[in-house]
């Protein structure tokens, strides 16, 4: 299961994820994410992962895939509080662009 | 999740493949028994057993995947230089493919279970440890290794592009990189996200993303390879060697679907290449786009004397293989037989339904009708033969196995026998090689025990030591001529008739010419060997191949001579599903003979032959053993006034087949007869002409042997006569 809540009153706005963003729920979670970000006028968004359990490589594609929509809008995203095997996946894949943390460990 | 009929099927294409890795496993492990030293072999007998192990392990097949690992281990050691494998130690692997072969079979496709016998395994892998192989001397070991380029920690350039399915399949692409990074220290790697499209528009369950991985390790490339070969199908892999020459990486950024300049940085980055030796190949190459001849850019490097030519054509000529090979590979369709059949048998109907068509447009006399039904039942035909092409396989594969039964027959007889394999391009039907594969294993078999001497008697003889059989295949009048042949010392002539006349086959008086007594050895329960051998001998071979092969409406013919070689001629249809006919009547009766074993047709003078079913008719000058069909089937007398003869031949035999009416050639789709039917005398199938009656098809082979024993018992029932046409013309 894959849920998504918008907290637009936060600074910058924060996206919860919660469940698992795997091949299994990537459809439902680009569904939840377009209502949002294409609801929305392009602004810096933060996505909060606390709440994630699981992530695949078709989860990290589409969060690849969120963060070149908010750069071709010239607007910020930045990810916090990956679960540990999250961070672990950002760090064989090497994606310091996405989540900056991953280099320093 | 998978529920459980998805499950069993899985489960069912692992064993097909199983079956399939197997095989190949055998044919590798062959190759190497004649050539120890081949690399190919070893690496394809080793991928095998990889994927096998691989394979079973994603089933939970841990009796496959412990057994399987251990001939890996022993071939991994093989390839690295470290043993040689003894002809001792192939016996073993291939009694150890056997109980592979034995285990996959055992498989409990409802459960997923598999019980082995333990003991028997442990006896094996004990046999195996011991002949396992022998350390080659230290300098026979060292110069192969330093040819082939001795493993040495290098850093390998790894390129990725994967295929949009690959995570719809179940591959997650992050377990790939884990599993490289066991080979080695990854240095360097980026995600490459380029291909991804707009948000909006981004299906998220395909795959939009590539790797650039730099990896320190010592394994060489098939080992790298091996850690993508479940998903070979669902990428574009390149592995550059660790100092590959500047055009290599040059040629890789062309290929490479991101720009050049993107490419580019992504190798400085990774310290592969420094920026002055980018911008100076990618302004070189610019320089080759503006010059009117296209040059590869490898060439200009040679030609500017950078790299030395062997080393670009030696990377060219990899990658052109390997493109090839995924090429080929995925121009193959597997196709369940029976999905085959169904088409044949609607094609059958389609040309059964066709032909009635074409009836009733002739019937009414409609010009335009009937000549679209011309043009329907020519489309028909094309249909009929091209469907018919696609159970068209080589006969290479079942030639093949009999390298594993000529090897095993000859070490238990101890003798020392060259297979020699031609045509094996040449296609059948596969229902008639499946049905094939006894009877030739049998007469191999034979060939080995019987036809070969051993080493002294040939000595003796002034032949070569070593024995050759040959197994040769090639068409010939739409039908299929398969030989076994040997150099052995042939038939013995007179021990055939001897006892031929001693069971009881033949009368003692009786005057048979040299092939008719060879033609003996397929009567029932006739063996010629004195000392009955565990593995022919028995008596009850030859007769069972003679009924096999009739089974598939064939022929067997022997060519022997004393002291030179005795050859089995083995001659078969293409196909059991179509046939060309040939269209005849009696009375009300239709009947259908085989075109292909019609030779000619004559008038029959009807009073000649009145009231007896066999007799002799002269043609040209020759004696023709004819076969009244209306008395043999013992059908209502005919009122037709003109009567036909049709000369069958069937091997070297000939007869003639009395008739009421011709009606010429017809497309014949064969439908077997029922159960009922199936010990039928004389008949082989049936068929539906286009007005919806049935016409039967002769079968002549057994109508021949009726016709045999006939002439041989009642030979007082005999009248010889004259067909219409001779007795006219003298």
């Amino acid at each position: 299961m894959f849920q998504l809540t918008a907290d637009l009153d936060s600074q910058p706005a924060c996206l919860h994820m919660s469940g698992a963003l795997t091949i299994y729920e990537v459809r439902d979670a680009h569904a939840a994410l377009l209502d949002v970000l294409l609801r929305q006028p392009p602004r810096d968004w933060q996505l909060d992962l606390a709440g994630l359990e699981e992530v695949d490589s078709a989860g990290v594609q589409l969060l690849l895939a969120v963060q070149r929509h908010q750069q071709r809008a010239n607007v910020g995203l930045s990810l916090c509080n990956p679960a540990e095997s999250v961070i672990e996946l950002f760090q064989l894949l090497r994606l310091q662009s996405l989540y900056p943390a991953v280099v320093a460990s | 999740m998978l529920n459980e009929n998805q499950w069993s099927q899985l489960l069912q294409g692992f064993i097909e493949e199983g079956r399939d890795l197997i095989k190949q496993a055998e044919e590798y492990l062959l190759l190497l028994d004649d050539t120890p030293h081949d690399e190919e072999a070893i690496n394809g007998l080793f991928r095998a057993m990889h994927t096998l192990k691989g394979s079973a392990g994603l089933f939970s097949l841990t009796p496959i995947t412990h057994f399987t690992h251990h001939l890996e281990s022993l071939l991994m050691e093989v390839r690295d230089g470290l043993r040689t494998l003894s002809p001792a130690a192939i016996s073993v692997m291939l009694r150890c493919l056997d109980e592979i072969a034995s285990m996959v079979e055992l498989i409990d496709v409802s459960n997923g279970t598999l019980d082995v016998d333990d003991a028997h395994q442990a006896q094996l892998l004990a046999a195996l440890a011991e002949h396992g192989g022998q350390v080659p001397a230290v300098g026979a070991s060292a110069e192969p290794a330093a040819e082939s380029g001795a493993p040495r920690e290098g850093n390998w350039h790894i390129s990725l592009r994967f295929h949009a399915d690959l995570l719809r399949n179940g591959f997650d692409l992050a377990s790939f990189v884990r599993y490289l990074s066991r080979l080695g220290e990854i240095r360097f790697l980026e995600v490459i996200d380029d291909a991804l499209p707009e948000l909006a528009e981004l299906d998220p369950e395909s795959c939009h993303l590539g790797l650039e991985i730099d990896l320190q390790t010592q394994a060489s490339k098939a080992e790298i390879e091996e850690v993508f070969e479940f998903i070979l199908d669902f990428c574009t892999l390149r592995i550059l060697p660790p100092d590959s020459a500047l055009s290599d990486y040059l040629a890789l950024i062309q290929a490479l679907p991101e720009t050049d300049e993107r490419v580019g940085q992504i190798l400085v980055a990774s310290g592969l290449l420094t920026e002055h030796e980018l911008a100076e190949s990618l302004s070189a190459q610019a320089h080759v786009a503006d010059g009117a001849p296209k040059q590869a850019l490898g060439e200009l490097l040679v030609e500017s004397g950078r790299v030395a030519p062997q080393v670009v054509d030696a990377a060219l000529a990899k990658q052109q293989s390997s493109r090839e090979r995924k090429a080929s590979e995925s121009s193959q369709i597997r196709v369940a037989a029976n999905k085959l059949d169904e088409l044949i048998n609607l094609v059958g109907e389609l040309v059964i339904s066709a032909a009635g068509a074409q009836l009733h447009a002739q019937a009414q006399g409609n010009a335009i009708c009937i000549e679209s039904t011309q043009v329907v039942n020519q489309h028909v035909e094309q249909i009929r033969e091209a469907a018919l092409k696609l159970r068209m396989i080589e006969i290479g594969d079942t030639f093949n196995r009999f390298h594993r039964v000529v090897r095993d027959v000859s070490q238990k007889l101890g003798k020392d026998i060259h297979l020699d394999i031609h045509g094996a391009d040449t296609e059948l039907d596969k229902s008639v090689i499946d049905k094939l594969a006894d009877p030739l294993t049998h007469l191999v078999r034979n060939a080995i025990d019987h036809g070969i001497e051993p080493a002294e008697e040939r000595a003796a003889a002034g032949k070569p030591a070593q024995g050759n059989l040959r197994l040769n295949a090639y068409h010939e009048s739409g039908m299929i001529v398969i030989e076994i042949s040997d150099d052995g010392h042939g038939l013995n002539t007179e021990r055939i008739r001897e006892k031929a006349i001693a069971r009881g086959v033949i009368e003692e008086q009786s005057n048979l010419d040299e092939h008719a007594i060879h033609m003996l050895i397929f009567a029932a329960g006739f063996s010629t060997a004195d000392a009955v051998s565990d593995l022919s001998g028995r008596g009850v071979g030859m007769d069972v191949v003679r009924s096999a092969i009739d089974a598939l409406r064939g022929s067997v013919e022997i060519d022997s001579t004393r002291g030179v070689g005795c050859t089995f001629r083995i001659r078969l249809p293409l196909t059991l599903a179509i046939i060309d006919g040939f269209l005849v009547n009696l009375g009300e009766e239709f009947f259908v003979v085989p075109l292909d074993m019609v030779t000619e047709c004559l008038e029959l003078d009807d009073v000649q032959l009145a009231g007896c079913k066999y007799g002799y008719l002269n043609l040209r000058g020759k004696p023709l053993p004819c076969i009244d069909l209306g008395a043999h089937f013992e059908l209502p007398a005919s009122n037709s006034k003109r009567r036909n003869i049709v000369v069958v031949n069937f091997g070297r035999q000939q007869a003639g087949l009395v008739v009421d009416n011709l009606h010429g050639e017809l497309q014949t789709v064969i439908k077997p007869l029922g159960l009922l039917f199936q010990h039928l005398q004389g008949i082989s199938g049936s068929t539906i002409l286009g007005s919806g009656q049935i016409a039967l098809i002769l079968d002549i082979a057994s109508l021949f042997r009726q016709l045999q024993q006939n002439v041989d018992s009642n030979p007082g029932e005999l009248r010889s006569t004259k067909p219409h046409q001779d007795s006219l013309g003298s």
